[in-house]
């Protein structure tokens, strides 16, 4: 499945990643892939707690792909969330 | 009913504190008058405050028994300033590696954490951990550390089915939160407790250690006391309002229980995107905590502070070191936009249901900021 919206939300701290995701998943259709770049340490804990209340999909968690801080997270919008 | 305490209008983190009883308050002054001395001095003074020390060891040991269903004696009570040492004392009377749950106080897992082969036990989304897996983990270890229930999700552990399944594990159990509140399992060798958590002064806890088990007690030790100069005026007035309390466990325990309910059922409904945590029916009777998303907590704290109500948070923007509770993160909870509701001791239903009419629009005035 390739990611299809880039989320950069480095420097950012809660609740803003989760907004900018929840705005992404809300703006697009079921099935959509989207990747939020995060350095915010809650982000380990919300975005998986997110997916489980929004009924989405965490398909992976990564490192960033330019090495930097902060992981990949990437997610798959369900439908219904 | 509530005339014993007096909480301010609002405040609804009990956990933080509230103002102790006039009854208790009382005795803690007039303590301090007699209980100057060193209890271990000779002369009369002396005697006197070890006459003192002596009854509130007595008065804790009748309240423990009570709630324990079981005899405890004066002998087994310890006074220490703070929960937390009287962890470290139970701890280092019990040397080896320590099984404890994911969810006992940051400052118990670090301390056994310093213990080579110890092991942290996780817990469910209710925060509870699971009978077969601890049990797997305590072989080989020295001493289990279980917490009755947890003071920020209010999730009761199963300590009588471990100790059944463990006959041989002593068991270290923290009761702060739920010391007054509930009745207290079978099976724990230790029990320690702040006693900020049954509205006593906030620098006295207690150690209890049942007799017949593989504690040591630390050096320094003499006639049955830890070592140093006990608080004796702040181990009456602990003293005092446990008892206090524990005549009142039923009432306060039913209005409490009550009123979270009230407050679990509420939010739930009256909040959209809203995550209410812990377990429901097997719980402290006044705790409560929930996750509102796209809101920070800390945002949400001081705007139901502007409307007159006084709450906590596990988010990470609340904590100085940035990350959320590690009880939230270890339930896989959502800890963004986290409150800690913990209901003072004489908190009202007026008080519960104001919360919830101001609720909606606290939430709502802190997303339009978004």
């Amino acid at each position: 499945m390739d990611t299809q919206i880039w989320l950069d939300e480095r420097g950012r701290r809660c609740p803003l990643p989760i907004i900018a995701l929840n705005r992404a998943a809300t703006e697009h259709p079921a099935g959509t892939v989207i990747a939020l770049l995060s350095d915010d340490p809650a982000a380990t804990f919300d975005v998986p707690a997110w997916c489980r209340l929004k009924n989405a999909t965490l398909l992976s968690e990564s490192t960033p792909p330019d090495g930097g801080a902060g992981s990949v997270f990437r997610v798959q919008v369900n439908a219904a969330t | 009913m509530g005339s014993n305490w007096q909480p301010p209008p609002g405040l609804l983190d009990g956990v933080g504190g509230q103002p102790a009883s006039a009854t208790a308050a009382a005795a803690q002054v007039a303590a301090a008058a007699l209980a100057w001395a060193d209890p271990r001095s000779l002369h009369h003074a002396g005697r006197r405050s070890d006459g003192l020390l002596a009854a509130a060891r007595r008065s804790i040991a009748d309240s423990v028994s009570a709630a324990a269903g079981t005899t405890i004696h004066a002998d087994e009570v310890y006074f220490t300033p703070s929960a937390l040492a009287a962890q470290t004392i139970a701890l280092a009377g019990c040397p080896g590696p320590v099984v404890m749950s994911a969810v006992e106080t940051a400052a118990l897992l670090d301390l056994g954490d310093l213990r080579e082969h110890s092991q942290v036990i996780g817990v469910d989304a209710l925060g509870r951990v699971d009978v077969a897996a601890f049990g797997q983990a305590a072989a080989g270890k020295a001493i289990a550390a279980l917490q009755l229930a947890n003071s920020e999700v209010g999730t009761c552990q199963p300590i009588e089915q471990v100790a059944a399944a463990n006959p041989a594990l002593p068991i270290l159990m923290d009761a702060t939160g739920g010391l007054g509140r509930i009745q207290l399992p079978t099976g724990w060798a230790m029990l320690t407790a702040g006693a900020g958590g049954w509205a006593g002064p906030a620098g006295v806890a207690i150690l209890v250690v049942r007799r017949g088990g593989r504690w040591v007690s630390p050096p320094a030790s003499e006639r049955g006391l830890l070592g140093g100069f006990a608080d004796i005026p702040g181990a009456v007035g602990a003293a005092t309002a446990l008892a206090e309390l524990s005549a009142e466990q039923d009432a306060q325990h039913d209005q409490a229980f009550a009123n979270i309910e009230l407050l679990r059922a509420g939010i739930a409904t009256k909040i959209a995107d809203v995550e209410v945590l812990g377990d429901g029916v097997w719980r402290l009777p006044h705790i409560l905590a929930f996750s509102v998303l796209y809101v920070s907590g800390e945002a949400l704290v001081l705007e139901l502070d502007k409307r007159g109500f006084a709450v906590a948070s596990g988010s990470a923007c609340v904590a100085e070191e940035a990350r959320p509770s590690h009880v939230l993160a270890a339930m896989g909870a959502y800890t963004g936009g986290n409150i800690r509701i913990s209901l003072p001791l004489g908190c009202t239903t007026e008080t519960v249901v104001g919360f919830l009419d101001a609720l909606p629009d606290a939430v709502a005035a802190v997303r339009a900021d978004n």
